[in-house]
């Protein structure tokens, strides 16, 4: 009898390892077709956590001692220039479906008011770390270029590059670019962000997870659709590693 | 033939040339080759110890100890200590229990593997 239950019990497990063995070189030759179908399935149900606030400020006592970075490090020519001369040549552009687009200077967004925010980020590979972020909030951008009413999305161009090659780029719902955690970081923990985190300007957009606040931030754009940027799913680990692009935490 | 209406799309920023198409499916290649599976290990102080060697030797180690236990009953001293203090039963279980035994055995087999599996973590 017992032996009998314990069979019944244990059917999930052997059907669990069954659809593994049977799925995985399916979900390997059409792994974009599986992310479409989770994109159909719970990326309404991530859609609708952006509007959720986080509870992440934090004090100064929880600051992690050791802050991870990711990503790879930008190795053009260019952007070695603009940490010789201290970013003082740096220009950030953003354009697209703007009413004034605009080229921001280094000491711009410094000009602009700071805030500051005491947060936990939250990377896709499972470590986190608090920091003290400043800069500037991306309302108080979006104020000054004026998206037009047909903008949907955010691009986030960086100087670096992913992993397999080709600029790193990530996407943000307009709306959560108005989010008050969302912040351009100029400086991390009182000081300016180091390169190794992004400088000059990195992203800050605290209900989503790590590999969505783009570093080394080239240019924004605002655009209406994705689908032409790059293999049109949102950002780079998006294309490249199949990822939704709406990723709250 | 069917007349076409051609739309131009709003110029991209110029850095958007850099970005770099992506494959629909997993290349295999690229991916770091299939590793073999170790025997878990488990960490006793700073030593990480094989669990080929830690289960046997555990085992041995009980052994003894139930060994040592028993002989340790024939002494006199602990005879008399045993008999001046035998204990206190604690209340007796009625037989019945809670949860049927089969299911608490699976469920403690699922614990004890997900228990394992956080003690016994690989050495970097």
């Amino acid at each position: 009898m017992h032996g009998l239950v314990f069979r019944f019990l244990s059917w999930p497990w052997c059907l669990w390892a069954w659809l593994g063995g049977i799925a995985s070189p399916f979900t390997i030759r059409h792994a974009r077709l599986v992310q479409r179908i989770g994109r159909f399935m719970v990326g309404w149900i991530k859609g609708l956590s952006e509007w959720w606030e986080p509870n992440a400020q934090l004090t100064e006592q929880d600051i992690s001692p050791y802050f991870w970075s990711n990503g790879t490090m930008p190795n053009s020519a260019e952007f070695e220039a603009l940490v010789a001369d201290e970013f003082a040549h740096y220009r950030l552009r953003v354009s697209g479906l703007v009413e004034s687009p605009r080229d921001f200077s280094f000491a711009d967004p410094k000009a602009l008011p700071k805030q500051e925010q005491i947060t936990t980020h939250f990377c896709i590979q499972g470590w986190s770390g608090v920091a003290k972020w400043g800069g500037v909030p991306m309302c108080d951008i979006l104020d000054i270029v004026k998206p037009t009413p047909d903008a949907r999305y955010a691009v986030f161009y960086s100087f670096s590059e992913g992993s397999a090659g080709g600029g790193y780029y990530d996407v943000h719902e307009l709306h959560n670019m108005r989010h008050r955690l969302t912040i351009l970081a100029y400086e991390m923990n009182g000081a300016p962000v180091s390169v190794l985190h992004g400088a000059p300007l990195r992203l800050r957009c605290e209900n989503e997870l790590g590999f969505k606040m783009v570093k080394w931030i080239a240019a924004i754009e605002l655009v209406r659709d994705f689908a032409d940027l790059g293999a049109g799913q949102g950002g780079y680990n998006e294309d490249h590693e199949f990822y939704g692009y709406r990723m709250p935490i | 033939m069917t007349d076409s209406v051609k739309t131009e799309r709003p110029p991209h920023d110029p850095i958007a040339s850099t970005l770099s198409a992506a494959d629909d499916r997993i290349v295999m290649s690229e991916w770091l080759p299939p590793q073999e599976g170790i025997v878990p290990r488990i960490r006793i102080g700073r030593r990480w110890i094989n669990i080929l060697w830690a289960l046997p030797i555990g085992a041995a180690a009980l052994v003894l100890l139930i060994a040592l236990a028993q002989s340790l009953r024939e002494l006199q001293s602990v005879q008399a200590f045993i008999k001046e203090y035998p204990g206190i039963a604690g209340p007796c279980s009625t037989g019945k229990r809670p949860v049927p035994s089969t299911l608490s055995r699976f469920a403690g087999s699922c614990f004890s593997f997900w228990r394992t599996g956080s003690w016994c973590s690989l050495p970097v």
